[in-house]
């Protein structure tokens, strides 16, 4: 579409909802305005008896009357915001301190807030330790369990709250009127993940860098758990190898605890850069009209990866084994570009293992010192030395490898007896006469 | 009079079952012609999962459609001619339609078949890495399972179904609205509870969740 018809289609648009005749007076007041200021001073100049004047007058007027009709509508905005407020402070609200924490809930499930709170504080406590806490949690303030969702920004409602830090989704009415047991419940666990983020948020970068922090969910570790076994089965390097079969140090560069070696042959084996050559090559051809972007500065030209093939080149890497074409794509690529030995869940197993055997502050010691090395940091916050916080890692992971192709024998029984159930209805509709 | 009825199902349901068989037979065969090589030491692992994951996929369609197309070609006839056929049979009606979910067992045995012999040529030809283990027969058992369920859910709501008054025929799909609109009217939460029940720990239809890989770590 050309830009005239653009805009001549854009003018005529149909105006209804009310934020777009707002729009559309601000776009008026935009275009009049550099037009009609230089002809209005010239009016002036002229003198009131022009003849022209009245030609020139008039944009003066329109754009009079849409600021006019801007005026109004951002009057009724405000009043329409401040009728918001005065309902929402005519919302009973309990305000509730739990050492560092203070939340306010709608005075309906203040109960359950105030369970829900107290539980969150003691789990945060433990983890981070009360200092750290108290200095993160200063002037802020949680809404939990109210009906508003409409606005979760940082709002002055309270006096003695200075700023929300956000609001406990209130999904259905059903969510709140549950059973407050269940309610207390999720508020402990969504103030715990919230603040445990809001803490990882401002973690340093270097520890950002390597991983944020895990949710504290003990549904959301087991999956974890099961993805990070997939994860250290699935990492095609040496590394990962040499740590599934019980090398610490190799555990730590596949962890990034360590710098990985800079040769691509002491990471990857020729079978691992067939694969990492493979995906590598779809991402940086095929992927751009797929829309996948490469990992580093986004999806970049053949010829600086090396090999100056027109796009419609096959794959060097897709046959099975490597192929020297293959080989010289990979060793083309830059060392942004070649993959991590291993994915990113594992980290997160680590760090719950960190805390695991840290204990009490285990969290906060992570986080106190944020210019050590993350392999200190880590060892700090287990109190154990590198290769036992490993073991113990690598114990867990192992583990946790899932189970394969489950039939129970309870999906059996129930499946068996759901096949009596059916049948046996079908049964005595036939057998009615 | 077992062999009448086994005969009758095979001759309405041959087509379907053969089409079914060759699919579960060759499905593996797919797996390994999309994955590009039968020695898959020399892939990364997820070079051989992701695949198998969408071949487990596969299976399960293939588990449904078996019930489905079982429980359809036994009564279907009957459906339409008003068991006329079903009717004139020297047995007691419960006994008749014992026979034929008995037939519709043995009929699912063709494509069970089908999947344990792709499973097994899959499993023979390729090599594998120590971490990746393969599983013919369970997956043969979980299909066997995921479609004897099928077949169940759907001759039971199949058999007797009546032409002349279809109203009564789908009353139990109205109790899906029923559960919505008690829960809206009282505040209660049986629909939730009954959903979560279905995707739960105890759920009946747990065998169709789950892995179904061939090929697993």
């Amino acid at each position: 579409m050309s830009s005239h018809s653009m805009w001549r289609t854009l003018w005529r648009t149909r105006w209804r909802t009310p934020w777009r005749a707002l729009l559309r007076r601000m776009l008026h007041a935009a275009i009049a305005v550099p037009l009609v200021i230089p002809g209005a001073v010239l009016a002036q100049r002229g003198g009131a008896g022009s003849t022209a004047a009245p030609a020139r007058l008039s944009p003066t007027a329109e754009v009079r009357r849409s600021y006019q009709a801007l005026a109004e509508s951002l009057r009724v905005a405000r009043e329409a915001d401040a009728e918001e407020r005065r309902r929402q402070r005519a919302t009973p609200r309990d305000t509730i301190r739990a050492g560092a924490l203070l939340v306010a809930s709608d005075s309906q499930w203040g109960a359950a807030a105030r369970v829900g709170t107290h539980a969150a504080r003691e789990r945060l406590e433990f983890l981070f330790g009360a200092p750290r806490l108290e200095a993160s949690l200063r002037d802020l303030a949680i809404v939990v369990a109210t009906r508003d969702v409409r606005r979760t920004g940082l709002v002055r409602r309270d006096p003695e709250i200075n700023a929300f830090r956000g609001v406990v989704p209130a999904r259905t009415a059903d969510y709140l009127n549950g059973d407050a047991h269940v309610l207390a419940g999720q508020i402990e666990q969504w103030i715990v993940v919230s603040m445990t983020a809001e803490l990882s948020d401002h973690a340093d970068k270097s520890l950002l860098r390597w991983r944020a922090l895990p949710t504290p969910d003990s549904s959301l570790i087991a999956q974890v758990l099961a993805s990070a076994y997939v994860d250290l089965t699935f990492a095609a390097s040496i590394p990962a190898r040499r740590c599934m079969a019980g090398d610490t140090s190799g555990c730590a560069i596949a962890l990034g605890l360590v710098a990985p070696p800079m040769v691509l042959d002491s990471l990857f084996t020729r079978d691992d850069r067939r694969a990492l050559g493979r995906i590598r090559f779809f991402v940086l051809h095929a992927g751009d009209k797929a829309g996948i972007r490469a990992g580093d500065g986004g999806p970049q030209p053949l010829s600086r990866v090396g090999s100056g093939a027109a796009l419609t080149t096959p794959n060097p890497c897709e046959p099975v084994p490597a192929t020297d074409a293959c080989e010289a794509f990979v060793r083309g690529l830059p060392r942004h570009q070649w993959p991590a030995p291993m994915g990113n869940f594992p980290r997160d197993v680590l760090l719950f293992t960190a805390f695991d055997l840290g204990g009490a502050g285990a969290a906060g010691r992570l986080l106190a010192d944020s210019t050590a090395p993350i392999v200190s940091r880590l060892e700090s916050a287990a109190r154990a030395p590198r290769d036992s916080l490993l073991r113990e890692w690598r114990r867990r992971m192992l583990a946790a490898r899932p189970a394969p192709m489950p039939v129970g024998g309870r999906d059996a029984i129930l499946a068996f007896a759901a096949i009596v159930l059916f049948v046996g209805a079908g049964l005595a509709r036939w057998s009615r006469t | 009079m077992f062999r009448a009825v086994l005969m009758t199902h095979w001759k309405w349901s041959r087509w379907g079952m053969l089409l079914l068989a060759a699919a579960a037979l060759v499905t593996p065969m797919v797996l390994l012609g999309s994955i590009g090589a039968r020695d898959l030491t020399l892939l990364p692992a997820w070079e051989v999962l992701t695949p198998t994951s969408l071949a487990g996929a596969a299976y399960m369609i293939i588990a449904i459609f078996t019930g489905l197309w079982l429980a359809a070609s036994a009564w279907s006839v009957d459906t339409t001619l008003e068991a006329v056929y079903a009717l004139t049979r020297p047995v007691p009606r419960w006994y008749f339609v014992l026979l034929r979910l008995g037939s519709g067992f043995a009929l699912s045995l063709v494509p069970i078949l089908g999947v344990l012999g792709g499973a097994l040529l899959a499993a023979t030809v390729t090599t594998r890495p120590a971490e990746m283990r393969v599983f013919p027969v369970a997956l043969t058992l979980k299909f066997a399972v995921a479609a004897w369920l099928s077949f169940g859910f759907c001759f039971g709501g199949f058999t007797g179904l009546r032409p002349r008054n279809q109203s009564r025929n789908f009353w139990a799909i109205g109790l899906i609205p029923a559960f919505a609109l008690l829960d809206w009217a009282t505040g209660s939460h049986v629909a939730n509870a009954f959903g979560a029940w279905l995707v739960g720990p105890w759920s009946p239809l747990g065998v169709y969740f789950g892995r179904w890989n061939l090929f697993d770590v």
